[in-house]
């Protein structure tokens, strides 16, 4: 950072004719973004885990956009040049957050008023494109004040389907079901933006992450307004629906750069006598640590035959959250979920035992919307054979990260280390491999069922040990969901 | 001794967001690796007709008060301000510290929470929310132990097993005496002493945690009058790249403390208690459901 006055120094010639092609920009915008260009290149430069920036000519990536820069009409080319430069990267963990993304409701009430009901590509939401909606790219966990739909979009075979309905949500009591076929979005087909990003991201393992995340965005809107959107059921019947927003449940979360965000722990009892917990995202570590001890210790108490994480749809967060969640499942010291390697040296996730921690058949849900510290703890329990990992394969988006203010207010997200997982590979590029990939069928979901949770559930009932006498101590399972 | 307790939550702060869907990098060619430029160090000066590190750190004892008024400190209370502001991070510091070597350390972290390191002369542990309780042990542990060491300034020849002057050097514009104290766990810390004023300016240090050893380094200074000593009352420190403040807000010597201030946690006693016979076993892990 502070390199940004010797980078301007060293920019290229051809400021001055460039200039005049952005002449309509206020002068100290353009500084601005110039200046946040500088930033974002002397911070990956310095900061990047690998010397090397994986093979990239940095110093002609400069060369080649921070004349963009200098030339933008508006902050989103700017930010779009930006967009590129890290692009170069090839890796994730490495983005733009619009300054929008952190305003109060009421000031993005009109950039996002455009977006309602528009259509999917009205918001510029599509990778590295831009917007302000669900923090820049498209993620899942609604912000302060933005609405949150309760629905699940997954890519199942290619086509976007309804994977789950919040039972509680606006959008179940409007008729919204699993399995249904997503076909229209306003009166756009989504099929063109599932198209859009297939070609815009050429890697296939974060695609269908950028295709659930857009449309899931695309779906939600302001809390009490909703999003006219065309499905197809079970019967091949096209139903029109609008979509409503609710007020995002669970707790705000205010830290570091990040935008405020709702973040939710739930926990039931499951039949078989099984504990389930679900984390939306790693933040909060105050309260999400307290109340997932609360929980373990709760079913650990009540005899629990098995305990099943569902990480599905967590883009991660606080990575030390997984190491603290972690120790509530080993019982002695030395164990890790893996390392993180930086410039600097290595540190090591070190799982801590907790004096009395759940011994007993541990199943970890996740998708391929289980991202970064999803994947830590997930590949990590998997690799010490500790947990058995159920679902769809993850994105491999695991870069410890970062996000520092630029001077033009937006925020930037640079990663500063790679990731090893305990079995020694880096989960960044492969993510996490399930012991059994057992993902969504349309027809499964159309029936009611969720074969990944199934699965989890049918391997714990099997599982040795959970069927001596004497461990089940006679607990319900509650009825609601 | 409070220059030093940024570290653990250093440690913390930098490991770390890691959070996808903020957005995503698209795929890139990769043409050959470049290598980084790296910038030089500047060596220190050779070591001949340098003047004894005792006699540096000595020196530094009475600029700062001498060895009468450091004794006369059987307490200390400081509270301090911690930032780290790119990152929009910033923490309160209490930090109790009693003769002989009994301190407790708690750290309030906007959005993180709080975290307790503490020693009662005999056990040392870290209580926070995403850890959990657990024991300092090992190097980790005697670190520690060295910082809670109540006028650590002055117990130089008893803390370190080797102290020497190992050349000069220019820092922030002082010219400055570069010295390196070797620990009992044959780590090296280095500290630059102001040859104008006798004072500590700057130290680097590997950082010992669980998760690990990192290099950091720090500057001191900001020194004011408390009581009878002259202490430094900021710090900044780099580890990993990030930047950190200290800012010494408040220091009391000789303040009372509550009886209790520094008794080990009933859940770190409980701890203790199961880490004694689990040393002697040697079990493998038990890997579930396969």
């Amino acid at each position: 950072m502070a390199g940004c006055a010797s980078e301007r120094a060293a920019a290229p010639a051809g400021t001055a004719s460039v200039s005049a092609v952005g002449g309509d920009r206020q002068a100290a915008e353009r500084e601005k973004d110039l200046a946040s260009f500088d930033q974002v290149w002397t911070t990956v430069r310095d900061q990047h885990y690998d010397p090397a920036l994986n093979g990239v000519d940095w110093e002609a990536a400069r060369a080649e956009l921070r004349p963009k820069v200098e030339a933008a009409g508006d902050r989103e080319q700017a930010r779009s040049a930006m967009r590129e430069l890290l692009a170069r990267l090839g890796q994730s963990h490495f983005s733009i957050l619009p300054a929008e993304a952190y305003e109060a409701p009421a000031e993005r009430r009109a950039e996002h008023a455009g977006n309602s009901g528009a259509g999917p590509d009205g918001g510029g939401l599509a990778v590295g494109g831009g917007g302000a909606g669900r923090w820049a790219a498209g993620n899942p966990v609604a912000r302060s004040g933005e609405g949150e739909t309760g629905v699940r979009i997954r890519m199942i075979d290619g086509q976007p389907v309804v994977a789950a309905v919040d039972p509680t949500s606006l959008a179940a009591r409007a008729g919204v079901r699993p399995g249904w076929r997503l076909v229209r979005i306003g009166d756009r087909d989504v099929a063109t933006l599932v198209e859009r990003l297939a070609r815009a991201v050429p890697d296939a393992r974060t695609l269908p992450m950028m295709q659930a995340m857009a449309l899931e965005s695309r779906l939600a809107t302001d809390a009490g307004a909703g999003v006219r959107a065309t499905f197809e059921d079970g019967t091949g019947r096209l139903l029109e629906v609008v979509v409503p927003s609710g007020s995002p449940r669970g707790n705000v979360s205010k830290m570091m750069n990040l935008p405020d965000t709702h973040v939710r722990l739930e926990d039931r009892w499951l039949e078989g006598h099984v504990g389930y917990i679900s984390l939306n995202i790693f933040l909060d570590p105050p309260r999400v640590m307290d109340a997932f001890g609360k929980a373990v210790e709760r079913y650990r108490d009540g005899g629990a035959r098995g305990l099943v994480i569902d990480l599905r749809g967590n883009p991660g967060g606080v990575g030390a959250m997984a190491m603290g969640m972690g120790g509530w499942f080993v019982d002695r010291p030395n164990l890790r979920l893996g390392e993180m390697i930086t410039r600097a040296g290595r540190l090591k996730f070190v799982l801590n035992p907790r004096l009395e921690p759940y011994m007993g058949p541990l199943a970890v849900l996740v998708d391929e919307c289980s991202a970064s510290t999803s994947e830590i703890l997930a590949g990590g329990l998997k690799d010490i054979g500790r947990a058995r990992v159920f679902g769809v394969a993850t994105p491999g988006m695991a870069l410890p990260s970062m996000i520092v203010p630029l001077p033009n207010g937006d925020r930037f997200q640079y990663a500063f280390a790679n990731y090893i997982s305990a079995g020694g590979k880096p989960l960044e590029a492969s993510g996490v491999t399930p012991d059994e990939p057992s993902g969504l069928t349309r027809a499964a979901l159309l029936a009611g069922h969720d074969p990944v949770l199934n699965a989890a559930l049918a391997w714990i009932a099997s599982a040795p040990g959970t069927s001596q006498p004497g461990l089940d101590t006679g607990a319900k399972p509650e009825a609601k969901p | 001794m409070a220059a030093n307790m940024w570290r653990r939550w250093m440690i913390g702060a930098a490991a770390v967001m890691t959070l996808a869907g903020a957005g995503l990098a698209q795929p890139a060619d990769k043409p050959a690796d470049k290598p980084a430029d790296k910038p030089a160090e500047k060596p220190a000066a050779p070591a001949a007709n340098l003047p004894k590190a005792g006699d540096i750190l000595n020196t530094y004892i009475e600029k700062t008060g001498g060895k009468a008024a450091y004794e006369k400190v059987k307490s200390r209370r400081v509270k301090a301000t911690m930032k780290m502001d790119p990152m929009g991070m910033s923490a309160g510091l209490t930090i109790l510290q009693a003769s002989p070597a009994k301190m407790l350390v708690k750290t309030e972290i906007e959005g993180l929470g709080s975290v307790e390191q503490g020693t009662d002369g005999t056990l040392a542990w870290e209580k926070s929310p995403m850890s959990g309780p657990r024991l300092l042990e090992g190097p980790e542990k005697a670190t520690f132990m060295r910082q809670a060491t109540m006028n650590n300034e002055i117990l130089w020849e008893k803390l370190y097993t080797k102290v020497e002057t190992v050349g000069e050097e220019t820092v922030d514009g002082k010219a400055c005496w570069k010295l390196a104290l070797t620990t009992p766990e044959k780590d090296t810390i280095h500290q630059w002493f102001d040859k104008a004023t006798g004072l500590l300016v700057k130290m680097s240090m590997k950082m010992q945690s669980q998760m690990g050893e990192l290099e950091a380094e720090s500057t001191v200074g900001d020194y004011k009058k408390v009581g009878d000593l002259l202490l430094a009352h900021s710090t900044v420190v780099k580890v990993m790249g990030i930047t950190q403040s200290l800012i010494m807000d408040k220091i009391e010597l000789n303040p009372e403390l509550p009886a209790d201030a520094f008794k080990a946690p009933e859940d770190i006693v409980k701890l203790a208690e199961k880490s004694k016979p689990a040393e002697k076993k040697d079990e493998a892990p038990k890997p579930e459901g396969k």
